[in-house]
C-alpha cells in the first residue's frame, strides 16, 4: 500500500517534470562552459610525447607560440571525441598553418597511453604537426594537472576542461566544460589569436 | 496503475506536434521506412550495421559524416557511436556524461531517462537519486523505425526534446538508417547463454598438468568469490521478498552463481574441442580465473569464437592483442618483461643507437615470449633486431661458448632470457677477465629462484620483476590478505589468490548486490523501465549481456592491488596490470630488491 502511494507520487512527479523541461529543452543551445582567467605555475617536468621522445612541459608552453592544452586519455569514450573534435576543426581552420598553435593533450591514463596508444589516437583524430599527445609517470603526470589546478584523480570522473595561452606571462584562459567548436574557436579569437 | 500512465500518451501526442512543427518536411525523416534499394540478406545487414556502430563505416565504405551541434562536421572513425554507447549498446558514463542505452530492447519501449549531464561526482550525491537537484527525468516514448532515424538524424527524442549537443547528429540516409536500426534491434537483445532468472553459470578451465598446490590456491579464490556473492544475494532476496518489500517481479530476485571446472587433458590442439563439448553440455556466462601448462591461446581463442568473456585466468603466457574482445588478462605476462627490458634501456639507460646487443633464448615458451616482448619493443623503437642465440631444447650454454660469443659480437648488452642455467651462466661471466655491463634476466623465467642470481654478477645483473616491492601497507592490503585468509585462500609465495583477489573488484563488482535496485516508478506497469543509471550503469544487474560485462569493467576506475602495484582498466583495455619494474639484488642470501625504474616505463 505504501508502495503504490509512493509510486504514484513519483509517477505524477515525473509526468509533470517531463511536461515542463520536455518543451523547454528544445532548442535550449545555453552555454555549457564556463570562462575564467587564471594565473598558473607550469613545473618544469619532462613528459613524453608520442614519438617516444622526452619534452619539457615549460619549455613547450614558453615557446613563444600559442598553446592550448586539454586532458584526455587514449581509451576515453564520451568527452574526449568532443574536446579532440575541436583541435581537429581548430587544425582544419589554421590549414597550412597548423603549427601555428601548440596543442597539448596531456595523458590521464598514463599507464595505458604508451607512445603508440597515442600516435593511433591522433591518427583518428587526423592531427596534424602541431598537435602532441603527452604521457609520463603517474607522479608527473598528477603534478601536471594540479599545477592547472584539474586533479582528475580517478579518469571515469573526468571532466572537460581547456586552457588557452597566449605567448609572454603566465596568464589562462579556463574553460570548464564542453564547447561547440564555434564557441571554443571563438574563444581562441577572443583570447587574441587571429584566425 | 494504468490510469495514471493515461496522461503520458497525452504528452506523446504534444510532443508528437512539437516535434512536426520543427523538423524537415516529413519527406526527409520520415523515409526511413521505404527503403531505398532493396536490403542485402540479414547477416550481411547485421555486419553491416555493426561496422557502422562500432567503426563508424558506412556500407558504402565511407567514414559516416556527422555534425556536433549545427556546426561541426566531425567523421566516424572518430565519433562511431561504440564510443559512447559502448560495445552493448546499454551505455557508458564517463566525465559526467551518461550516454543511455541504445539497443533495440530499451529505445522501443517507453523509458524514463535522466538529463545526460550528471552532477559533479566528487560531491557527495543525495541519498535518493529523485532528491538531485539535477534528476530530471524525462519521459520519452517507445521508438519507433522513424523516430528513432529522427533521433539519430536531427537529435530529437519522440517527446521532442532536442537531445545534448554531446550526442551526434548523423547524416545516414535511408537505406543505411534502416541498416544501422536493424542492428540496433540485435543489439543486446537477448541475455546470454548461461543465465536464467535464478541462476548464472560460470566455469573454471583446468588445463593440462597444473601442479595441485597451485590448483587448489586457484580454486580456493573462485569458491570464496562465488560464496561471497551467493550469501550477500540471498539475504538481499529474502529482504526484497518480504512482507510490504515483497516486489511483484519475482526476476527482481539477485540470481545464484554456480560454478563449474573444465579440466582439459591431452594434447593443447586438442583443448578446444573438449571447450566445445564442455559448452555445448552446459553454457555458461563466463569463465573465471583458469590455470593451464603452457600458453592461454586455445582458451583465448574458445573465448573470442563463443563470445563468452574469460576474466583474470592465471598464466604467464596471455595472448598479446590489441583487439581481441573477450579475455581480460592480468598483465601480458613474460611478454611485458621483455617490453619492459627493451623500453628501460633506450630511454632510461639511453643506450646508444649503435649499441649492440645480444640475446640469448630457450626453446621454452617463455623464453620466446620474453623474447618476442623484447623485439617488439625494441624494433618499435626503431632500434636494429639483436644477435639472437637460440638454444635447443634442454641444451646447456657452457661459459666458454658464451665468452666466445662475446668475443666475437662484442654486445653492450646481453639479454638472457634462460631459466635454470641463468645462476651458472652468471657465474662464468662474472668470473671472466671482463665482466659485461649490463646483464638482463627475466623473474618469471627464473621462477622463486631470484637468489640464484650469483652475488659477484649482482652488480650488472637487471633484472625485469612485474610486481609490487613490498607487500602493500594500506588498508586495503590489510583487508584484501585478511578476507582471503578468513576465506581458506590466504597469499602464498605462488601469488595466485593475491593475483586473483582482482576478482572481488573486476567480477564482483559488477553484479554487486545493492541496496537499491529500480525506482519503483516502472515497477509492476510491465511497460515503462526505469532504471537509476547513476548507479545502474556501472553493474551488469538485470543488463546480463557478456559485452555489458566488460563494458561496465572498462568503466571501472584505477585501483590497488596485492600483487601488482596497481591495476588499471578502461574501455577495451584487456591487460589490468600495465607495470613492470626493473629491479637490481642487494648481496647477501636474503636479497633485498632494489628498485632501478618506475613502475611503467613508456
Ligand atoms: C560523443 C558521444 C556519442 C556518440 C558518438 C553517439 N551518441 Fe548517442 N547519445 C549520446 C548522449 C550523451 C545521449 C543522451 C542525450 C540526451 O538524452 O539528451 C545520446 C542519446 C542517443 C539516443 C537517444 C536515446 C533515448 O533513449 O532517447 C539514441 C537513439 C542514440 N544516442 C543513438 C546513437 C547512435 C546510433 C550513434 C551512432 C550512429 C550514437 N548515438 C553516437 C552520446 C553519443
Amino acid at each position: 500500500m505504501k508502495n503504490c502511494l509512493r509510486i504514484a507520487i513519483i509517477a505524477g512527479l515525473l509526468i509533470i517534470s517531463a511536461l515542463t523541461f520536455a518543451p523547454s529543452q528544445a532548442g535550449a543551445a545555453s552555454k555549457t562552459y564556463k570562462r575564467t582567467v587564471e594565473r598558473y605555475h607550469i613545473p618544469d617536468i619532462a613528459l613524453i610525447n608520442q614519438e617516444g621522445k622526452n619534452v619539457r612541459l615549460k619549455s613547450l608552453v614558453d615557446s613563444g607560440k600559442p598553446v592550448i592544452v586539454d586532458f584526455i586519455f587514449g581509451t576515453c569514450t564520451t568527452i574526449c571525441p568532443v574536446l579532440s573534435a575541436s583541435f581537429t576543426s581548430l587544425q582544419n581552420k589554421l590549414g597550412a598553418d597548423s603549427e601555428k598553435v601548440h596543442l597539448l593533450s596531456v595523458s590521464i591514463d598514463p599507464e595505458n597511453d604508451t607512445p603508440r596508444v597515442m600516435r593511433d589516437y591522433l591518427k583518428r583524430y587526423r592531427a596534424k604537426p602541431g598537435w602532441d599527445f603527452l604521457t609520463g609517470s603517474r607522479k608527473d603526470v598528477d603534478t601536471v594537472m594540479k599545477s592547472f589546478d584539474a586533479y582528475i584523480s580517478n579518469k571515469m570522473s573526468h571532466y572537460a576542461v581547456t586552457f588557452i595561452h597566449m605567448p609572454g606571462g603566465n596568464s589562462w584562459i579556463r574553460i570548464d566544460g564542453i564547447t561547440s567548436t564555434s564557441e571554443f574557436i571563438e574563444e581562441i579569437k577572443k583570447a587574441g589569436l587571429a584566425l | 496503475m494504468h490510469r495514471l500512465y493515461f496522461p503520458t500518451s497525452l504528452i506523446a501526442a504534444v510532443c508528437l506536434l512539437t516535434l512536426l512543427s520543427f523538423l524537415p518536411p516529413p519527406t526527409v525523416w520520415c523515409a526511413g521506412i521505404v527503403a531505398a534499394a532493396p536490403l542485402p540478406p540479414p547477416e550481411e545487414v547485421i555486419r553491416l550495421g555493426e561496422r557502422m556502430y562500432r567503426d563508424g563505416i558506412l556500407p558504402s565504405g565511407s567514414t559516416m559524416q556527422a555534425v556536433i551541434r549545427d556546426d561541426v562536421q566531425v567523421h566516424g572513425a572518430s565519433f562511431s557511436c561504440v564510443s559512447c554507447h559502448l560495445r552493448s549498446g546499454i551505455g557508458s558514463i564517463e566525465g559526467q556524461i551518461l550516454s543511455p542505452p541504445t539497443n533495440g530492447l530499451k529505445l522501443f519501449k517507453p523509458y524514463y531517462q535522466y538529463n545526460p549531464v550528471i552532477p559533479d561526482p566528487n560531491k557527495p550525491p543525495p541519498k535518493n537519486m529523485m532528491d538531485r537537484p539535477d534528476a530530471k527525468p524525462f519521459y520519452r516514448p517507445a521508438y519507433t523505425d522513424e523516430t528513432l532515424a529522427a533521433a539519430i538524424r536531427f537529435g530529437v527524442n519522440p517527446a521532442g526534446r532536442e537531445l545534448n549537443p554531446v550526442m551526434p547528429r548523423y547524416e545516414i540516409d535511408d537505406r543505411d538508417m534502416s541498416i544501422l536500426i536493424a542492428y540496433l534491434k540485435t543489439l543486446s537483445a537477448e541475455h546470454a547463454p548461461g543465465v536464467s532468472p535464478k541462476e548464472i553459470r560460470f566455469a573454471t578451465v583446468i588445463a593440462g598438468t597444473v601442479p595441485p598446490d597451485q590448483r587448489t590456491e586457484m580454486l580456493a579464490v573462485l569458491d570464496a568469490v562465488i560464496k561471497d556473492h551467493n550469501a550477500k544475494a540471498k539475504k538481499r532476496n529474502k529482504h526484497l521478498n518480504y512482507g510490504d518489500n515483497r516486489i511483484v517481479d519475482a526476476s527482481f530476485n539477485y540470481p545464484f552463481f554456480t560454478l563449474s571446472r573444465w579440466e582439459l587433458t591431452g594434447p593443447p590442439e586438442t583443448w578446444g574441442s573438449q571447450l566445445e563439448e564442455y559448452y555445448r553440455k552446459e553454457p555458461v556466462f563466463a569463465l573465471l580465473g583458469g590455470m593451464a601448462s603452457g600458453s592461454w591461446q586455445p582458451m583465448h581463442d574458445f573465448s573470442e569464437q563463443h563470445k563468452i568473456p574469460c576474466l583474470l585466468p592465471v598464466t604467464d603466457l596471455p595472448v598479446v592483442s590489441d583487439s581481441d574482445w573477450y579475455t581480460l588478462y592480468l598483465s601480458k605476462g613474460a611478454w611485458q618483461e621483455g617490453d619492459t627490458a627493451a623500453r628501460y634501456l633506450d630511454r632510461i639507460a639511453a643506450l646508444p643507437k649503435e649499441a649492440r646487443v645480444l640475446q640469448i633464448v630457450e626453446e621454452s615458451a617463455t623464453s620466446r615470449a620474453v623474447a618476442d616482448g623484447f623485439e617488439a619493443a625494441w624494433k618499435e623503437l626503431t632500434r636494429a633486431a639483436p644477435v639472437t642465440v637460440t638454444l635447443g631444447r634442454g641444451e646447456q650454454l657452457s661459459v666458454s661458448d658464451i665468452q666466445q660469443k662475446i668475443r666475437k659480437e662484442k654486445p653492450d648488452v646481453i639479454l638472457l632470457w634462460t631459466s635454470g642455467q641463468t645462476g651458472t651462466i652468471l657465474s662464468g661471466l662474472a668470473a671472466g677477465s671482463a665482466a659485461p655491463k649490463r646483464v638482463h634476466v627475466s623473474s618469471t623465467l627464473l621462477g622463486s629462484g631470484l637468489a640464484q642470481v650469483p652475488e659477484k654478477a649482482r652488480p650488472f645483473t637487471f633484472i625485469s620483476y612485474p610486481y609490487r616491492l613490498d607487500e602493500g601497507k594500506e588498508l586495503f592490503h590489510v583487508n584484501a590478505r585478511a578476507w582471503l585468509k578468513k576465506n581458506s585462500a590466504p597469499v602464498t609465495d605462488l601469488r595466485i589468490s593475491s593475483k586473483l583477489f582482482a576478482l572481488t573488484k573486476v567480477f564482483l563488482e559488477p553484479f554487486q548486490v545493492v541496496k537499491r535496485d529500480f525506482n519503483p516508478a516502472g515497477q509492476g506497469s510491465g511497460l515503462v523501465i526505469m532504471e537509476e543509471q547513476f548507479e545502474m550503469m556501472l553493474h551488469v544487474r538485470r543488463n546480463y549481456y557478456r559485452d555489458y560485462l566488460l563494458d561496465v569493467i572498462g568503466m571501472m576506475a584505477d585501483a590497488n592491488s596485492l600483487a601488482f602495484e596497481r591495476v588499471s582498466f578502461g574501455p577495451g583495455q584487456r591487460y589490468i596490470s600495465k607495470g613492470c619494474y626493473i629491479i637490481k639484488l642487494s648481496p647477501g642470501a636474503q636479497p633485498n630488491l632494489i628498485k632501478e625504474s618506475d613502475w611503467v616505463i613508456h
